[in-house]
Parts: structure tokens; sequence; C-alpha cells
């Protein structure tokens, strides 16, 4: 078994460099003149990037062969697998640890390759140069994976009878979605990357490259929006990993690809309307690769301590290289064709949806540096001064709330801007309903009571915190209002050109232009993501550190817990004990709880998996910490507000992002040209 | 990403601002004054414009100043506010990654004690510094949860603020630059829509003479090649 898997690798290699330096050799010939024998050594490329796929899914498949078939002569089968464990998370264990992961990130990059090696006739000279690329870097992993990072090596010593199993904060069932979404995320800004420096390398007449690269990206972005969430309540949901999000290196290395994937998807709009920031755009994609493999060299090389990270190795030198070697030759192609890039047009108002893109772009970027420069700070102040500090939950809550209350503030405004230049008049006609709606809801949670619940009754004068959370639901607020009249607005022209009634003109108003209302509905996710991030800031705890008899209760908040039994069952993978609890509200018994423990016997690990009654409202959050030394639990309860709205807002991103991807359906009569950049707000069409 | 903890405080700390930050926010406030007032025009002795504000309205403008001053470093006397400030400052040594009084793990061995320790501290009524220190000197430099602003650890909270002054400098240079040297409009194209006059210009797309409808043509083309 694992020969064949070490062949399929060597191979994969093998057909991987030969699309690769083939692939550059017939570019460089072909570039002079037309050359149809160099076509044809071309067309060999091609089809060896296509064939390398096959190769490394054919690694992949026999790595998780063994896992189902406890191979534990393998050694890394034997690291993360053992006979108990069941189905799902043999199949995870290819990404379980350092080898099967890059064998994954290897595959996923193949498998990108394989699509756009197939979808080559959109343009087959620019898809070459991408493809080229492409298996440049699917080299590196290759080399990483033959060379330094082996799956298939073989266990020294004597055949042991069962793996050490997988850790026990991996077995949960998120493990089984959120590596393979984050991996999609990371791998795929690749894709993005390989066209911009194909455009660069062969100074791509037009912006045709940059729609097909917008649409690889979007696509990458949703994967990794979707990685970061999931991965979010996985950490939320198992303690151990430190909350939803705690700033943690590896949590941070997810979110710098996704800050500067957003700036792109943001910024090349301008290249695309106006032909603008064609320079800015092309590091922005450059940016977003070359963090996603930062991130991979900080998970990966033990250099920064973190809760998530893989086991220090010494492939860090490896990636290290990598992000010297591509740096170097981005800049040589961007010095050397820079003048390709020009800007065709130039801004002409400070208020116009240009400039809220570029300060879009600006706090998105600053939010990033922010977070790149938390992370190596610690790293740095031991190279300077000796010694290492932390840089938590405080540093990254100081600086990066106010930058996403301004980037809320740009995301409710940017929208109603016009192209090229807005009236203070339109201004002032498209916000006062809006800003009047925001304004009602703010007063409101200040105004009602606080029995209402947690975050009713604000007093933002009483604490920043929860001024930084009014703050929020005002902008989140001012979005949505704003979102809503750019709907109603749209709807309405329909509906007056149709007839039709409101609803179905709004349907309509959104497949007419899919792009634009689709990232409508991705702001209002992040809006109820961001509503779910403030309600953080009134979270109560409680615990009940001395046990719970049956009988005793214990309240938080309006919810009473009434302690009912304690009990234990034995499992093949692990021995479980749990509490059960009937919760009470208002006097009503409304749910039995069950927060458990459990004992991995492979790993001899415990783990403890809170019980979660999630309500609009709030989240009631029980975790059983064990017994006292008279047998009765321990308890200790959560009330953590608003918290499914994060969830719900990753949905709605998720969807939104879904419909930007369809494309446009016609419309009946197109809207002229110079009054759709006029009045964007009762366009119809455009972004 | 958190806002806070569910407690209530007010004072410097509350907005966990580092030891010192009452005297810069003061230093600032006295800088900036006369240059907002300046700007707004406020205490000038002619008032040409009828928007500008009377001398009157900078002693409403300072006494506002003030009140927000009071309240942002009035202090935190409670000790259990001031646990709650304190270990939220710092972080639990056991390699979890998490602050001191949100490590929720199961069996973690330090966090008790830790917050027993920064329990009789306070109650005690250590000052905050010397809380920190105690910490500090026993557990390491990393038990604080955020560098100090002493030393090299202050470049640690300037870095972002000058990336974002710096950022935003170039940004006002560069769209100034833009404004005070537009680009000739190409021809053809007139006052319509960016992208069909980026086509229409000069570029390598396209050149002078092509009619929007045919520009709009090459753009459904373009969309729909584009496909993935």
């Amino acid at each position: 078994m694992a020969q064949i898997g070490s062949f399929a690798l060597l191979l994969a290699l093998a057909l991987a460099a030969y699309s690769f330096l083939v692939g550059m050799i017939a570019l460089f010939f072909q570039s002079g003149h037309e050359s149809e024998g160099m076509d044809r050594v071309g067309e060999t490329a091609r089809r060896a990037g296509v064939a390398c796929f096959a190769a490394v899914l054919l690694a992949a498949v026999v790595l998780v062969t063994a896992a189902f078939q406890n191979d534990f002569t393998i050694a890394y089968i034997f690291h993360h697998s053992n006979r108990d464990l069941s189905a799902p998370y043999k199949f995870a264990t290819l990404w379980s640890g350092q080898e099967g992961s890059l064998l994954f990130w290897s595959l996923l990059l193949a498998a990108y390759g394989f699509v756009l090696r197939l979808r080559y006739k959109t343009d087959p000279r620019l898809f070459a140069y991408a493809s080229v690329v492409l298996a440049a870097v699917q080299v590196f992993f290759l080399l990483l994976l033959n060379l330094a990072a082996n799956p298939f090596g073989i266990l020294e010593g004597p055949l042991r009878a069962d793996g050490s199993g997988l850790n026990p904060l991996l077995q949960y069932p998120e493990m089984v979605i959120h590596p393979p979404m984050l991996y999609l995320g990371y791998v795929g800004f690749t894709v993005p990357f390989a066209f911009a420096l194909g455009a660069l390398i062969m100074k791509y007449p037009g912006e045709k490259w940059i729609h097909i690269t917008r649409r690889w990206t979007m696509v990458t972005w949703i994967f990794l929006t979707c990685g970061v969430f999931l991965g979010a309540h996985w950490a939320y949901s198992v303690l151990g990993w430190g909350g939803y999000w705690g700033w943690d290196p590896v949590e941070n290395a997810s979110l710098m690809p996704w800050l500067v994937g957003t700036a792109f998807l943001h910024s090349v709009m301008m290249q695309e309307k106006r032909g603008m920031l064609k320079v800015w755009n092309m590091w922005l994609v450059f940016a977003a690769f070359w963090l996603a493999i930062l991130g991979t060299f900080l998970t990966r090389s033990g250099i920064i301590s973190s809760v998530h990270a893989f086991a220090q190795s010494s492939i860090g030198d490896w990636f290290a290289w990598f992000l010297g070697i591509t740096f170097v030759v981005f800049l040589f192609f961007f010095i050397k064709n820079r003048s390709h890039l020009k800007s065709e047009h130039k801004l002409e108002s400070l208020i116009s949806r240009e400039s809220s893109f570029l300060f879009n772009n600006l706090l998105l970027l600053l939010a990033c540096f922010t977070v790149l420069w938390g992370t190596w700070f610690p790293k740095i102040s031991e190279w300077v001064q000796g010694n290492k500090v932390t840089v938590g939950a405080p540093f990254y809550n100081k600086v990066n709330i106010p930058v996403a209350l301004l980037l809320l503030l740009l995301t409710a405004v940017g929208p109603l801007l016009a192209w090229r230049k807005t009236s203070l008049e339109s201004l002032k006609r498209n916000f006062f309903w809006p800003t009047l709606g925001a304004l009602a809801v703010a007063i409101f949670l200040i105004i009602t009571p606080q029995s209402w619940g947690s975050i009713f009754g604000m007093r933002p004068w009483r604490d920043v915190t929860y001024l930084y959370s009014l703050m929020t639901i005002f902008l989140s607020a001012l979005v949505i209002f704003t979102v809503a009249s750019e709907f109603y607005r749209g709807g309405r022209v329909i509906s007056g050109h149709t007839g039709q009634g409101m609803f179905a003109s709004i349907v309509q108003l959104g497949h007419r232009n899919t792009r634009r209302y689709g990232g409508y509905i991705v702001h209002f996710g992040v809006v109820l993501a961001m509503i779910g991030f403030a309600g953080s800031a009134f979270n109560q705890e409680k615990e009940a550190d001395k046990g719970l008899n049956y009988g005793d209760q214990m309240t938080i908040g309006n919810y009473t817990l009434i302690c009912r039994s304690y009990t234990d069952e034995e499992f093949p993978n692990y021995a479980s004990e749990w509490a059960v609890l009937d919760v009470y509200k208002n006097g009503n018994k409304i749910d039995t709880l069950t927060p458990e423990r459990r004992f991995y016997k492979a790993s001899q690990q415990a783990s403890t998996l809170p019980f979660i009654r999630s309500t609009f409202k709030e989240d009631l959050y029980v975790i059983f910490e064990g017994q006292n030394e008279k047998g009765w639990p321990i308890i200790k309860a959560h009330l953590n507000p608003m918290v499914i709205w994060i969830w719900i807002g990753a949905w709605v991103m998720v969807l939104g992002t879904g419909m930007a991807l369809i494309p446009n359906a016609p419309a009946p009569a197109r809207v002229p040209v110079a009054k759709r950049v006029a009045e964007p707000v009762h366009a119809v069409t455009g972004d | 990403m958190t806002f806070g903890d569910g407690k209530l405080r007010v004072g410097t700390a509350a907005l966990g601002c580092p030891p010192g930050a009452a005297r810069w926010f003061f230093a600032v406030c006295g800088a900036a004054l006369p240059v907002v007032c300046g700007a707004a025009g406020i205490g000038r002795r002619k008032v040409s414009a009828p928007h500008k504000l009377k001398p009157r309205s900078l002693k409403m403008v300072q006494a506002l100043l003030l009140c927000l001053a009071v309240f942002i470093f009035s202090g935190a006397g409670d000790p259990a506010t001031r646990f709650t400030e304190l270990g939220h400052q710092l972080m639990c040594i056991c390699g979890c990654n998490q602050i001191l009084l949100e490590c929720n793990h199961v069996g973690c061995p330090d966090s008790d004690g830790m917050r027993n320790e920064l329990a009789a501290q306070v109650t005690r009524g250590d000052s905050d510094s010397l809380v920190q220190q105690a910490f500090v000197q026993k557990y390491g430099p990393t038990v604080l949860a955020a560098p100090t602003t002493t030393g090299f650890n202050r470049t640690a909270w300037v870095v972002p603020f000058a990336a974002l002054f710096f950022g935003f400098g170039l940004v006002v240079l560069v769209v100034r630059g833009w404004r005070n040297n537009p680009s000739p409009t190409p021809a053809g194209s007139g006052p319509s829509n960016g992208y069909s006059s980026g086509l229409a210009g000069s570029g390598p797309t396209g050149g002078p003479g092509i009619s929007r409808t045919e520009l709009e043509q090459f753009r459904d083309q373009a969309d729909k090649e584009t496909e993935l």
C-alpha cells in the first residue's frame, strides 16, 4: 500500500515538473510567432497537468484506504488513527496531520488545475500561462511531499496492534468539513494568482483576465468564508479552542487572506468599470496568495505557538524559501512589465463609488496589517528584546473594532454612491430614511428596560464595550436599511415598467444583476455576523463549583437549571459521562440539557462538549466540568447573547455569494448607459 | 472578536487603556483643541462666515471634552470590577492561549490558582501596576495579554496607527494627484459608463470611433465568455 502511494507521488512530481518546464518552454518559443509545433508541445504540458491530478488523487485514495484498513505499518496512519475511530474521522485522516494535509493541499491544487486545464478554450494562451504557474506551485508541494513530509513513511520498530488515535479535540463533526473548506480557500487563491502572474508576464491585452480572476476569487472567497466560520463554530462548540474567535495565530492566518481577498473583490470593480487600480489589484491578488502560504508556514513551522498548530518540523524552511522565491519572481515581472498597468481613468470626486472603494481597501488592508503585525510581534520582540510577549485579544480588539466600525459605515454608504461623482442632494435623499431608521433602532435599544433581555436597555455611557456594541448595531441597521432601500428602488423601477408586484419585481431585479444584488446580500450577512459579535459585550457566566445534588438548582438570566441526574456510558472509542439538567424559564420547563465529557481510550485524553441551547436572542451554554468528591456534577453555565446571528450571517453570506456567481438573466430592455452611471440607485443593472 | 465580558467598567481600564493613557489623552486633547477650534473658526474675533462658531461655543466644546474626560478617566474602585478588568489583561499560562478569566477548559492546572492569586491581591488593595508586576515576576512577560506601552513594546501599539495615518495620507495624496491631473477623456466616450469609455479609448481592446452599441455587445460577449 505504502509503495503504491509513494510511487503515485513520484509520478505526480514528474508530471507536474513536465507540465511546468515544457509548458514554459512552449510559451517562450510561442511568444515571438505562431508555431504549430510549439502548440503541440504546449498541449502535452497541459495534458501532463491533467494527468498529475489523477496521480495525486491515487495517492490520496491510497492514504484513505490505508486508514480504513488500519494499516499501521504506515507511520502517518498509526499516529492519526485507531481501529475504533468512526468512519468519518478515518476519512478525515487525510487532513488530520502534517503530511496528510500537505497531500490534501496538493490534491486540491491539482483539482483546481484540472478544472482550469479543461476550460482552456476560454482563452488558450492566458490559460496556458496560468497552467504553468499552477504547475510550478504544484511542483513545490510535491517536492515537499516526496522529500520532506512523505505521508507513506513506514513505521519503525515492531508492528503495533492499534494506532495512537486522533486528538480528542479533533473528534467533532466539523473535522470532516472545516479543513476541506479552509484548504479550498487557501489553495484557491493560487488560481487568481496564476492568472494575474500569467497576465502580467504576457502583458495581457484588455480586462478579460480580471473577469476570469474575479469569478475564481469569488469561489475561493466563499470557501474560505465557510472554512473560517465553520472553524469558529467548532471552536465555540468544543472547549479548549478558546471560543469562536480567540485571535490565535492560526485563526489569524485564515483571516489575513480573507481580508485581502475581500479587498480585491471590491477593488476589482474599479478595474472592470473604470480601468483603474491595475497595479493595486495585481498586488492584492499576489498578497492573498502569499498570505495563504504564509498562514501555512505559520501553522506548520512551529515558529509561533498556537493551540491549532501542527507539530514543529523542518518544513518551515521550505515554505520560507518558497515565499521568498514567489515574491522575487512576482516583483521581477512586475518591474519588467509595470508600464502595461497604467490606469485608464482617474478619480474625479471624493464623493464617489471609486473613493469609497479606496477607503474600503485601506481599512481592510489596515485590519490585515494589524493582524499580521500582532501575529508576528511576539517573534519580533524575541529577536529585538530577547523575550517573548503576548499579543492577545485586548490588542486586536482595541485596534480592529474601530476599523470594523468604519468598514460598516462604508458598507452602508458605498453602495449608494454613484461612479465618478455623487451630488450631495442625492446623498441626502438616499440616506435620510435609512439613517432615521437606524437612529430609531439605537434609541429603542437605549430606552427599553433591561429586563427585556441582554441587549435591551443598553447604556453606552456606562462602558465603552456597550458603546461599541450600540454603534455596531446602529451601523448594522444603517446597512440593512440602505440595502433594503436599494432593493426597493430597483424593484419599484421594474414594477413600474412591467406592472408586476413588488416582490416579483425584486426577484427579477436580483436575476438581472446577480452580482450586484448578491453582493448586497453578502453585506447583509456580514452585518448579521457583526450583530452576533456585538452581543458578546453582554455575556454572563455562573458556576456551581460545589456541585449540584439531584434537585439542586442554579439560575442564570431568566433560566433556572435543575439537576435531574448524572450518568455515564461506554462506547468503543471513548467513555462518556454527562449530567441531565432540566431548564425552566418563567416557571415552565422548556428543555432538557445533557452537557458531556468524553474520555478517549486510544489517546488517553479527555474532551468537554458543552450543551448549547440556541435561540435568536441568546445561547444557554452549559458545561459539565466533572464531579465533586460526593459525585455531584459541577456545572458552569454561560449566557451568550446573539451568537446564533453569527452563524446565520455566515449562511446569508454563502447565499449571497452563490447568487452573485449565477449568470445574469437577460433584461428585456437595457437601461441607457448614461442613465445607469448618473443615477445608480435607480439602476437595475451594473454593479 | 469580543466586545467585552459583560461586566460594567469605567475608567481608563474600561477602555483597556495602557498605563499612562490618561496623560496621553490630555496631551492629545490639549494639542488638538486649538487645531480643531482654529479649523472651525472658534475663538476668532472676526467671524465672517455664518456657520462659524462664536467664542461661547469654545467653552461648550471645552466643557464637552472635560465631561468626556471625566467619563473616561473616572476611577473604578470596587474589587469585583478591578478583578474583572485585571483578569482580562492577563493570560492563562497553561498553554491554552486564553485570557485568564475566559480560560474555560476543564481541568486547567493553572487558571484556578492564578485567579485566586489575583483575587487576593485585589482584595489586599494592591495597585493595578503592582498586580501586573507581581504576575510578570512570577510567570514571565507572556502573562500579560497585550504588550505594555514601555520600551520596544510601545511599537506594537504605535505601528498600526502609524500605518493607518500613512495609508490615509497616501490615499489622500493619490486622490489629490488624480484630481489635479485628470486623465484626458477618451474620444467618443462622453460622460457615460466608465467601463465603456475605457474600451472606447486608446486601450488595447478598442480604438477610437467604436459605437456604444458595439461596446455593449463586446461587454456582453466578454461576460458570456468568462462564465465559469
